[in-house]
């Protein structure tokens, strides 16, 4: 079955979205955050504990500048990324390990993880790691022997259920009294709750904003919520954030209410499958060059909160008021905390479900995407894993679908001429033609 | 002479044709594991034969539209063999928790397949928290729940006992063979050693177990030659018998692994049958011989690999690497390292659907080269 697909050629207002300054300023915090802890002797420590950052604010005063605090910097800089990559294949590590946890342990290798800009070294406390991706669970292990610090791995089961629900609870009330131990410190309940209660707040409103994108035209494109997203991969638990995101939910309804769209056209909505490749952003721009737009893509949409429907429908997901789950205490807070990674969307729980080719057809069909592209990566295990599932079931309903190959985080991996080409082909092929001028563009949002 | 291991071997050669007998004979159902983290201990008890879902190691073109070129080649060819119809007899899969490529052959499969059963487990994968046991018994009796509704039939508290001890008879016979392996003049091939693992993975657990006995009183009766040198195989799913032969061709002999095709499969103690099973089966899976994916905090693999060096005196380690495998790409410069500080030489061959004879010809040549020079020095 093969759409028809009906360009929309209407110019829309569009103009610079105001919150991209709000979103610098608190990356550029979150980076000066971890040294400046370090400096006043709070808590530093180091891993990626996707799903459970609020659980992390009872640590008080606290910093985790992820596998290193460098990687954005560097990835910017292939020959940089490739020296870094380079250095992790020089210890015996292969070609084709994920390249984003081979471009940190690179850093690690060469002792940039740890080494402040002004050149100092800090010893994080430990190493603290979710394991819902199992490269990172091996890297956090690398990190731990590495630097012989002690490591933190929760284990995070795959499917939500009574018995998952309590597995990782008794962890992470267990690993309480673990960091207490390591750090010396207190560890504080009133901190906890706020920072769990927040970490809802984030996903939930992510929820919110990503679902006005639904609007036509669509108040942003991939490339702006794929910036505007970073405070919450980094710092979700943190007020600021939250304060942060209600300015961008105001802002994001008064963008549809006005129908200021993200790039002044969308002849056509398009979603875009898996990472793109982090040293060539600018490849989420290319359908500007026809009016056209990426729209959606699930790893981002994975960081709101959500309620995935059996026919694939993302529902915003219900406020801990509205769920009627309270949180008085220590227990009640971390069990909130891991009910909130079972119902985030794939970006917590994501390679294993097998109802993902169901939600990618239902998810272009509720955002109103005509047609697509799937990033194939050869970075990344576990992303990867019923990609060509996806594809498959979104040809099967209908939607055009390009691919190009790529890693991550590896440059070595990735023809740019190669890709536009081949990019520029599908573009072509679904009747699209290039724009003398491709609408406003918001240079602010490179980062 | 030698019919047990004949025997063996011919049910690893005509594996498919083996299981569409025993379901003949048994009118049982026939369930395909992906992993050795199933119990296989609860389908037994519930009349199930397990079959491991593996491939066939040949060069392949059916794959691609399900999974990409960068996806090991266990997967790809387990997924062509499921493609060209070849576990048609299959009736249900199970899969155990483990590495997100093998997830992705479950996935396709349960897609695309003509299947009446289809179970996902999850297995801990930091196996040493103080939950984790307690969440697998659970994860374990829901499992054996479900098989209960797939077949009609109730799980009965003897026969799995039962079943428990059939397992740890032959996981003792397995160990048995193993030890064997340490003599100076090992009774067996590494090959053999793979084909015995391999058989056990295709065969009803009660055949095999007698098989194993005679196996056993055969290569007593052997008297081989000292082997040029004795050889430690690592890796992950590998189970090209003919690339061990190829590699045994030059005189060496492997004489112990840590492969899942072989000793990670058995190794690890017997399960007790006093007190609650599902709890035993649980300790069992979670304290076994880790593969690098479950290994994860305290590790037991590594240490285990460096006291095998040493319990069978092996000259060189060489290491057959899945290409594209993350898991086991993680662990390789940690054991390189130790191994340089043991002294004992290490090579690594890459290995894919195909295998580039010429080029481990020559590497393996060397290599054993290498180990005559140490020996001789
Ligand atoms: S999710 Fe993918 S890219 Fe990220 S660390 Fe895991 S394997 Fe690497
Ligand atoms: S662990 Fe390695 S060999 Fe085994 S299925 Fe995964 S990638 Fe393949």
């Amino acid at each position: 079955m093969q759409r028809e697909i009906v360009l929309n050629n209407t110019k829309y207002e569009t103009k610079p979205v105001e919150c991209w300054a709000k979103m610098k300023e608190l990356r550029r915090w979150h980076f000066k955050h971890t040294w400046e802890v370090a400096a006043r002797g709070g808590t530093v420590f180091i891993g990626m504990p996707e799903g459970i950052q609020g659980f992390l604010a009872g640590l008080g005063d606290y910093a985790y500048p992820s596998y290193g605090p460098y990687f954005t910097r560097m990835i910017r800089d292939s020959q940089q990324t490739i020296k870094v990559l380079e250095a992790t294949e020089a210890r015996g590590h292969t070609r084709d390990m994920c390249s984003v946890m081979k471009a940190y342990i690179g850093q690690l290798y060469m002792g940039m993880a740890t080494r402040a800009p002004q050149g100092y070294t800090i010893k994080p406390a430990f190493v603290i790691q979710t394991l819902n991706c199992h490269t990172m669970a091996q890297t956090g292990q690398l990190y731990s022997e590495y630097l012989g610090i002690p490591y933190l791995a929760i284990d995070m089961p795959h499917k939500s259920s009574p018995e998952t629900l309590e597995y990782g609870t008794a962890q992470l009330l267990e690993a309480i009294e673990w960091m207490e131990k390591i750090t010396g410190k207190k560890y504080d309940d009133e901190k906890l709750i706020e920072g769990v209660k927040n970490e809802w707040k984030s996903a939930r409103l992510w929820a919110s904003i990503q679902i006005m994108n639904q609007n036509i035209p669509a108040p942003y494109d991939l490339r702006m919520t794929w910036s505007l997203r970073m405070p919450l991969i980094s710092m979700r638990e943190r007020p600021e954030v939250v304060d942060y995101l209600k300015m961008l939910y105001d802002e994001t309804k008064y963008r549809v209410n006005n129908q200021i769209s993200a790039r002044g056209m969308e002849t056509m909505r398009l979603f875009f499958e898996g990472f793109p490749p982090y040293y060539y952003i600018q490849i989420l721009k290319q359908p500007q060059e026809y009016g056209a737009i990426y729209i959606i893509n699930e790893n981002n949409l994975g960081h709101g909160l959500w309620k995935i429907q059996s026919d694939g429908t993302y529902q915003i997901g219900e406020t801990l008021e509205e769920r009627g789950i309270p949180i008085r205490n220590r227990e009640e807070a971390v069990r909130a905390e891991m009910a909130l990674y079972f119902d985030r969307g794939r970006s917590g729980t994501w390679y294993f479900p097998p109802s993902r080719h169901i939600e990618v057809v239902k998810r272009a069909k509720d955002w109103k995407c005509q047609a697509g592209v799937i990033a194939l990566d050869r970075g990344c295990h576990g992303y990867q894993v019923s990609i060509m599932e996806r594809k498959m079931a979104l040809q099967e309903a209908g939607f055009l679908v390009g691919t190009f190959e790529h890693s991550q985080a590896d440059p070595r991996e990735f023809s740019e001429a190669q890709t536009v080409d081949r990019m520029e082909a599908f573009f072509d092929s679904l009747g699209l033609k290039k724009l003398v001028s491709a609408g406003v563009e918001n240079e602010d949002a490179e980062e | 002479m030698e019919s047990a291991l004949a025997t063996l071997r011919e049910s690893v050669n005509h594996r498919h044709e083996y299981a569409q007998a025993w379901k003949q004979i048994n009118g049982g159902k026939v369930a395909g594991v992906f992993c050795i983290y199933v119990p296989e201990e609860i389908l037994h008890a519930m009349g199930i034969l397990s079959v491991r879902i593996r491939g066939s190691r040949e060069p392949e073109d059916v794959t691609e539209p399900y999974i990409t070129g960068w996806w090991c080649a266990h997967c790809r060819s387990s997924m062509a063999e499921v493609l060209k119809g070849k576990y048609s007899y299959v009736d249900g899969i199970v899969y155990a928790v483990s590495c997100p490529h093998v997830y992705q052959v479950y996935n396709s499969w349960s897609r695309h397949g003509n299947l009446s059963y289809t179970y996902d487990l999850w297995i801990p994968e930091n196996t040493r928290n103080n939950y984790a046991l307690g969440f697998l018994q659970k994860e374990f009796s829901k499992f054996a729940r479900s098989l209960e509704d797939w077949t009609g039939k109730s799980l009965n508290e003897e026969k799995l006992s039962q079943s428990i001890q059939l397992f740890n008879l032959n996981r003792q016979l397995l160990s048995q063979i193993y030890e064997l392996r340490k003599a100076a003049k090992p009774p067996l091939m590494g090959s053999e050693a793979m084909e015995i693992i391999l058989a056990g993975m295709a065969m009803d657990k009660g055949e095999y177990t007698k098989l194993l006995q005679d196996v056993i009183l055969e290569l007593n009766t052997r008297n081989p030659p000292a082997p040029r040198a004795r050889l430690m195989l690592l890796g992950s799913e590998n189970d090209d018998v003919g690339l061990v032969k190829f590699i045994e061709s030059f005189g060496a002999v492997a004489v112990t692994d840590d492969l899942c095709m072989g000793r990670r499969y058995f190794a690890g103690g017997s399960i007790s049958t006093d007190g609650d099973l599902m709890q035993a089966i649980a300790t069992r899976y979670l304290n076994r011989p880790h593969c690098p994916q479950k290994d994860i905090v305290e590790r037991n693999r590594l240490p285990q690999i460096y006291q095998q060096i040493e319990d069978y005196r092996v000259d060189g380690v060489i290491y057959l690497l899945e290409k594209f495998c993350e898991p086991h790409a993680y662990d390789l410069p940690k054991i390189k390292d130790q191994l340089d500080k043991m002294g004992i030489p290490f090579l690594i061959l890459e290995v894919d659907l195909t295998t580039p004879a010429g080029q481990f010809r020559t590497r393996v040549e060397a290599f054993l080269d290498l180990i005559d020079a140490k020996v001789v020095l």
